[in-house]
């Protein structure tokens, strides 16, 4: 298992390696800068972008800047933005630790509806509730984010005007509410965004689960255990549950990279100043270390994420082993 | 059935979420002090909020609540002499005999948020900011004739030019924002965007600094005891929104106050609500057609240079249609390089009109026949055909291409229409790399910046006039007005100049936006400005919804 674990990492920190370098050459390569001329309106002047492209190093030949960002992120600085002059580490925190509460929040409910909808459906296929849930989860699957979420502000926000429109907080309670205050402010902001991912996230665990317990309900396995007089309710956990859960696992590790990296969509609608938002942003501006920084830390936890599922399944299932 | 417990868990957990956000609905509605808090819904968020550094709309609006400036403009914005401005941070100020210097005198009132008192030191200061190279201000160019600022006394700044000219106090009291030099004038040039002050700007204006959550809300609280008055909003929020939808959405349902512009059915549902005001405020954006005069396109060298071509393809388009179907009633017909909403504008001036029977005539005269085949014109066995870029942010001017692009095909001329996303936009029109583009441009108040889109290149220095358009009797006329002191030469040359470029057709000028903001019918807006439409934002009342 060690030697295992130990060749997953080394692979995995190959992946984080080629993530950022590839890039690094893709967005230099892009044309455009972030110092470009603005088209719109008068902005710098040409000599001044020039002494600006100077100073940011932006005019040493790109494997040179390459080098040169490698050493950096090697010793933990993953530089500053070309647009504001922020350091990279400070934005990406900031923008990492709204998506890990959006997306954990999603992920949570998502995982809960799918197990109990899909475990419904696998165990009892005829329950018609189970199978209207599940109708109901698979629509909601199959409209496209950006609509279900504009569909959900409309609904929620909008005519029933039960949440707000978007945002994480208020910042008027954020300056002058309690704690209580501020906490609640938060689930209230976070209660549409996350539903509208949980929505189509937990269809495709429910469905997952679904398949994954017909298989195991049909098992000689399942069948002795019913024989032998155990109790429904132990049938299903102990029997039935448990080997279907690996299938599930996995699909729920896919989900997980978006924990960092984002929903764009839904954090561009509800104006959730996360990873997703922050990434699209920097990409369309060309803000380079801005976006390795980025590429480097979901490259990471995407690499972490993968080795953990594996691991879990494998710990879960000895037929992995 | 056993799977129904967890399945009532869970119908109590979003019925209780539901709860929560009941009750907070109404509570937030309620809370005392909300109805002077003003919230604003835009569409990006600030870049900075240290003035020389402030390059987008959304850093100005800030910075302009945050920080003073000498003197301020009063609508209509007058650029010639001092008549068109009303002191603010200088109390008064007397010009030199020459008008080579003006002597400012600080309001002795004036202090900054921190308690510190405002001194002429700060005006010296602010002015070596925007002027240092290190600092890389999109705002140095707007100084370039100033030689120096002195210190007469602690409340006395005297501003030194080189030569006198009609908007020199335009140029220093519109562009240069006071700084406070006790707390940047320790901090490297090169590295102002990382200091504290950056996070936490400490301002002389009628709002402070309260709170920036980047990229989400930025809030402004009033300052009680400020020397021009304490503001009517008690705080000022802006919230982003990167969503129209959503954004428009926001202020429909009241979650926020202002949003700047409405288009399209967010308009119209703005006029319709009962709880929302649109306002119409001035535009100093104008949309063309950019021609790149020194291209080769289809093997003809200068292809564009050629004026009765441009005039041509001017005549082939029926601009009002364009307006009326890509923007309905938000939008007008350009009349040149100007907006209405400019200072020198002249609305009855000669235009290129739309006359296609004119427009086949003179490119038969020109070689460009059409080819019975296909409809299209051809001189040499090539084909009148070019390319258009459109940047992807704009979906007017994607919409506008089309429109281009049909008219011109009755013709027989082929526009390819090139998508592009902005920052290739950019760069392609930074390089002369296009043929011709769809551009937008936000004019200054002052109607002399015309020449960095429009002025003749000197040398390799471009300015904005990606177009490499050149033309020695508009360089004239405008020099000869951007000199004249009195309004009505003035004025007169500008029209001579803007009559010059339009018959010269030096772009197509497409359309105006008309700016509408959507207003929450509680909030009571005045003095919105074309250049600024929040200059006046701490003047701005509430009250109970007047009848619409």
């Amino acid at each position: 298992m060690l030697s295992y674990l130990v060749g997953r990492l080394l692979h995995a920190l190959a992946v984080v390696a080629a993530a950022c370098a590839l890039s690094f050459a893709l967005l230099h390569f892009a044309p455009g800068d972030a110092l470009a001329a603005d088209t719109t309106h008068a902005g710098r002047s040409a000599e001044a972008r020039a002494a600006l492209r100077t100073r940011l190093g932006l005019d040493l030949p790109v494997g040179v800047q390459l080098v040169r960002y490698a050493g950096q992120t090697l010793r933990g600085d993953l530089g500053r933005s070309l647009v504001d002059d922020r350091p990279v580490v400070v934005a990406l925190g900031a923008a990492l630790k709204n998506s890990v509460l959006l997306s954990s929040a999603a992920l949570a409910v998502a995982v809960t509806i799918g197990l109990l909808v899909g475990g419904a459906q696998g165990w009892r296929p005829n329950w018609r509730l189970g199978r209207v849930l599940g109708a109901a989860l698979t629509a909601f699957y199959s409209i496209p984010e950006f609509v279900l979420a504009i569909g959900m502000i409309g609904v929620l926000s909008y005519w029933i005007g039960w949440f707000p429109i978007g945002g994480i907080s208020d910042p008027i309670k954020a300056i002058t509410g309690t704690v209580s205050e501020q906490l609640s402010d938060k689930i209230w902001h976070l209660t549409v965004p996350a539903l509208t991912l949980a929505l189509g996230w937990g269809a495709a665990i429910a469905r997952q689960q679904r398949v994954a317990l017909l298989e195991t309900v049909g098992s000689d396995y399942v069948r002795t255990a019913r024989a032998k007089g155990l109790a429904e309710r132990q049938v299903l956990l102990r029997h039935a549950v448990r080997p279907a859960f690996p299938a599930v696992a996995v699909t729920i590790g896919l989900m997980l990279p978006v924990l960092v990296s984002g929903a764009v969509v839904v954090e561009i609608v509800f104006a959730w100043p996360g990873m997703g938002s922050l990434m699209l942003r920097a990409v369309g501006q060309r803000d380079v270390p801005m976006v390795s920084g980025g590429i480097v830390l979901v490259a990471a936890v995407v690499s972490a994420s993968s080795l953990c599922v594996d691991a879990v399944v494998r710990w879960i299932d000895p037929r992995q082993r | 059935m056993q799977i129904t417990y967890p399945l009532t868990i869970l119908a109590l957990t979003v019925t209780g979420l539901i709860a929560v956000g009941c009750g907070k609905s109404d509570s937030a509605q309620s809370e005392n002090g909300r109805a002077t808090v003003l919230t604003i819904s835009t569409p990006a968020d600030a870049d900075a909020l240290i003035p020389p550094l402030v390059n987008t709309t959304q850093g100005k609006q800030a910075v302009d609540l945050l920080f003073d400036v000498l003197a301020e403009p009063v609508a209509p914005i007058e650029t010639v002499g001092d008549q068109g401005f009303k002191p603010q941070l200088a109390s008064h100020w007397s010009w030199a005999a020459d008008s080579l210097s003006i002597a400012f005198s600080i309001d002795p009132r004036a202090k900054w948020h921190d308690g510190k008192p405002v001194r002429a030191s700060d005006v010296r200061f602010s002015f070596a900011l925007y002027t240092d190279p290190k600092v890389a201000s999109p705002h140095a160019s707007n100084f370039v004739g100033i030689d120096s600022i002195s210190v007469r006394d602690s409340l006395t700044a005297v501003v030194w030019w080189h030569a006198r000219n009609p908007e020199q106090f335009f140029q220093l009291a519109y562009n240069l924002a006071i700084v406070p030099e006790h707390l940047l004038g320790s901090v490297a040039r090169d590295s102002l965007a990382q200091s504290a002050f950056a996070d936490h700007p400490v301002g002389s204006g009628r709002y402070r600094f309260e709170s920036w959550n980047r990229q989400h809300d930025l809030v402004f609280a009033a300052d009680s005891n400020n020397y021009r008055g304490k503001p009517n909003a008690s705080r000022v929020v802006w919230i982003v929104a990167a969503d129209p939808t959503a954004a428009s959405l926001s202020v429909l349902s009241g979650q926020a106050d202002v949003l700047e512009s409405v288009r399209g059915d967010a308009f119209t549902q703005a006029r319709k609500s009962a709880t929302v005001r649109t306002a119409e405020y001035g535009s100093l954006d104008y949309a063309f057609m950019l021609f790149n005069v020194e291209r080769t396109v289809g093997g003809n060298r200068k292809f564009f240079a050629d004026r009765a071509l441009r005039v041509a393809l001017t005549q082939s388009i029926d601009r009002a249609a364009v307006v009326a179907n890509a923007l309905d009633s938000l939008g007008a017909v350009a009349l040149g390089p100007f907006t209405r909403g400019t200072a020198t504008v002249d609305t009855t001036m000669r235009q290129i009109a739309f006359d296609t029977l004119a427009a086949a005539r003179a490119l038969d005269s020109l070689g460009w026949t059409v080819d019975a085949r296909d409809g299209l014109r051809r001189k040499g066995g090539r084909a009148l055909q070019f390319e258009v870029l459109v940047p992807t942010s704009s979906a007017t001017r994607l919409r506008v291409a089309v429109l281009l692009q049909a008219q011109l095909k009755k013709i027989g001329i082929d526009m390819q229409v090139a998508p592009l996303e902005p920052q290739i936009f950019g760069s392609r029109l930074e390089k002369g790399d296009f043929d011709a583009a769809l551009n937008m441009w936000r004019t200054d108040p002052s109607p002399t910046t015309i020449r960095q889109l429009w002025g003749s290149p000197k040398g390799k220095e471009i300015g904005a006039n990606f177009g490499r358009y050149a033309n020695a009797a508009f360089d004239a006329t405008l020099d000869s007005a951007s000199a004249a002191f009195d309004p009505a030469r003035r004025r007169a040359f500008f029209r001579a100049a803007y009559q010059t470029i339009v018959d010269d057709a030096a772009a197509i000028w497409l359309y105006e936006p008309r700016n509408f903001a959507a207003i929450n019918a509680r909030v009571h807006p005045t003095g919105m400005r074309a250049d600024a439409w929040w200059a006046q934002l701490s003047n701005w009342r509430f009250g109970s919804a007047e009848p619409r």
